[in-house]
């Protein structure tokens, strides 16, 4: 356990000294979070009325979405690609640690500044749903960046057959923004698309918690949102574990 | 650089998308689902209006569409350049190009074309076709086209200043971003953004022209100073870009 949790803070002391990337990575999301309130302005400003969401409660959902986009994101899957195409997935295989374990804590330590943001963001914009529904939020919470990060381990073990992996990036990144309710909330969808991808990995994970945080379902939702994201992270665990085991004997271990 | 030499490219380029199909069919199937999206917005924005700030629904797809092939026709014709040409500053490589009896300005600008780019390229000219309110004459269509090729050099000139600042600072491949959030932030209608964005992207960086122009001149909205002072500063981006790309080579330290 030691290891892992100084995997994990080694990380963070790496983006505390490149804090550039950093920086550019919150710019270019409050660019697109601008671009989204002047959008949604200019709606409201048209003197429509939208029954699910007045103008304050579009801006707090884009802030925290925009942050759930910072949070989640897509690096662990091309890390993998990396040390499997440059060799040094041998290094790893040999040491006593478990890959999926120093995955998770080099992840963590990567994301805990923005885990820190959206931590604070939470607090400020959802204290009124924290204060009824504390545990509750913080399970949903905690089963989502589990599963998650189990979605993205499982797409990373492509890697073993592709040679370059990076041009997924952007494709995810579109089903992300599409399907995890970045642009927009889902339920403004026709209800008929609405109910189809309605609990897909990335709305639960986006759209769904952000409802959540802005106190818009009751327990029972939460609920239901909480055991889907553990079905989905333990399928996702199993499937990682068996197609990880069929890439490891496709693996030749060569590289620069 | 004369037609001989760019026919040459253009074969690599095809022989290097042939060896990396992967890449080629994600870029495309990334290109579909972009452009799907931004449609999908755009019908859930009008979803509660026909009119937004005086916007309709296809006038917003048409803005849309446009700023999609401006897009495109730049990824068609630079990206791969500038992002291969950004790695050779910082690593050192541009020798084997330097040492030929070839303006490297030029040559590097047009270094490769990126093909799969061009199916994004023609779904847009169709939405675009689709999306036309009126019937453009002969005359309209060559300015309209005059308009796009002007608009895509002002994307070329802004992404390759930033490419050139890598002759100085390393940490400018982070930056190569920065061209494409200001360009993204700027295809919505100009109307949307309040005075002050609209005159720092209208007069300072002229991306609100670059993307908005063309539908203006369809709805007949088109201010004629505004594009002759995005003219004069696309002349000055040239010259600028000319004379610190001279600059940048006499800073330039080879790897050999």
């Amino acid at each position: 356990m030691n290891t892992y949790i100084k995997i994990t803070i080694n990380q963070i002391l790496i983006e505390l000294t490149y804090k550039f990337n950093f920086i550019l990575s919150i710019i270019s999301n409050v660019i697109q979070l601008m671009t989204g309130i002047f959008v949604w302005n200019s709606i409201y400003a048209s003197n429509v009325t939208i029954e699910k969401y007045s103008f304050s409660e579009i801006v707090i959902y884009l802030i925290l979405t925009t942050a759930t986009g910072l949070l989640f994101s897509f690096e662990p899957i091309f890390r993998l690609g990396r040390m499997i195409h440059n060799g040094k997935l041998n290094e790893m295989l040999v040491r006593p640690v478990s890959i999926l374990g120093e995955s998770f804590a080099y992840y963590t330590g990567k994301k805990s500044i923005f885990i820190f943001i959206y931590t604070m963001l939470i607090l400020i914009f959802g204290i009124n749903a924290i204060e009824k529904q504390l545990l509750q939020i913080i399970m949903l919470l905690v089963v989502n960046y589990i599963m998650f990060f189990m979605l993205i381990s499982l797409i990373s073990t492509i890697s073993f057959w592709i040679i370059e992996i990076w041009p997924l990036r952007p494709i995810l990144n579109a089903f992300y923004m599409l399907l995890g309710g970045i642009y927009f909330p889902l339920d403004l969808l026709p209800d008929e698309m609405y109910r189809i991808i309605k609990y897909n990995p990335f709305s639960i994970v986006g759209h769904f918690t952000t409802r959540v945080i802005q106190g818009n379902y009751d327990s029972r939702v939460i609920k239901t949102l909480t055991l889907v994201s553990i079905l989905y992270a333990i399928i996702f665990f199993i499937l990682y574990k068996r197609i990880f085991k069929k890439g490891l004997k496709k693996y030749e271990g060569g590289g620069n | 650089m004369n037609f001989k030499i760019y026919k040459n490219l253009l074969y690599q380029s095809f022989s290097e998308m042939m060896s990396h199909r992967f890449t080629s069919i994600c870029i495309i199937i990334f290109g579909i689902m972009f452009i799907g999206i931004e449609f999908i917005a755009g019908y859930v924005y009008f979803q509660f209006s026909d009119l937004l700030l005086g916007w309709s629904r296809d006038d917003y797809f048409l803005l849309i569409s446009s700023f999609n092939i401006i897009t495109y026709g730049y990824q068609f014709f630079f990206i791969l350049s500038h992002e291969i040409l950004s790695e050779s500053i910082i690593e050192g490589e541009l020798d084997y190009i330097l040492i030929r009896p070839l303006n490297s300005f030029f040559f590097y600008s047009l270094y490769r074309v990126d093909i799969p780019s061009i199916i994004g390229l023609i779904i847009s000219i169709i939405t675009f076709s689709f999306f036309l309110p009126i019937r453009l004459g002969l005359l309209e269509i060559v300015i309209v086209f005059l308009m796009f090729v002007l608009n895509i050099v002002f994307v070329f000139l802004i992404n390759h200043i930033v490419v050139i600042t890598s002759f100085w600072s390393e940490k400018s491949e982070k930056l190569l971003a920065l061209p494409e959030y200001i360009m993204d932030f700027s295809a919505r209608p100009r109307n949307f953004y309040p005075r002050g964005i609209k005159f720092i992207f209208s007069i300072i960086i002229p991306s609100f022209i670059a993307t908005n122009s063309i539908v203006d001149f369809i709805r007949k909205e088109f201010n004629i100073l505004e594009y002759i002072w995005f003219l004069i500063f696309i002349f000055i981006l040239g010259i600028l870009s000319y004379y610190f790309w001279n600059k940048g080579l006499e800073k330039y330290q080879s790897a050999n």
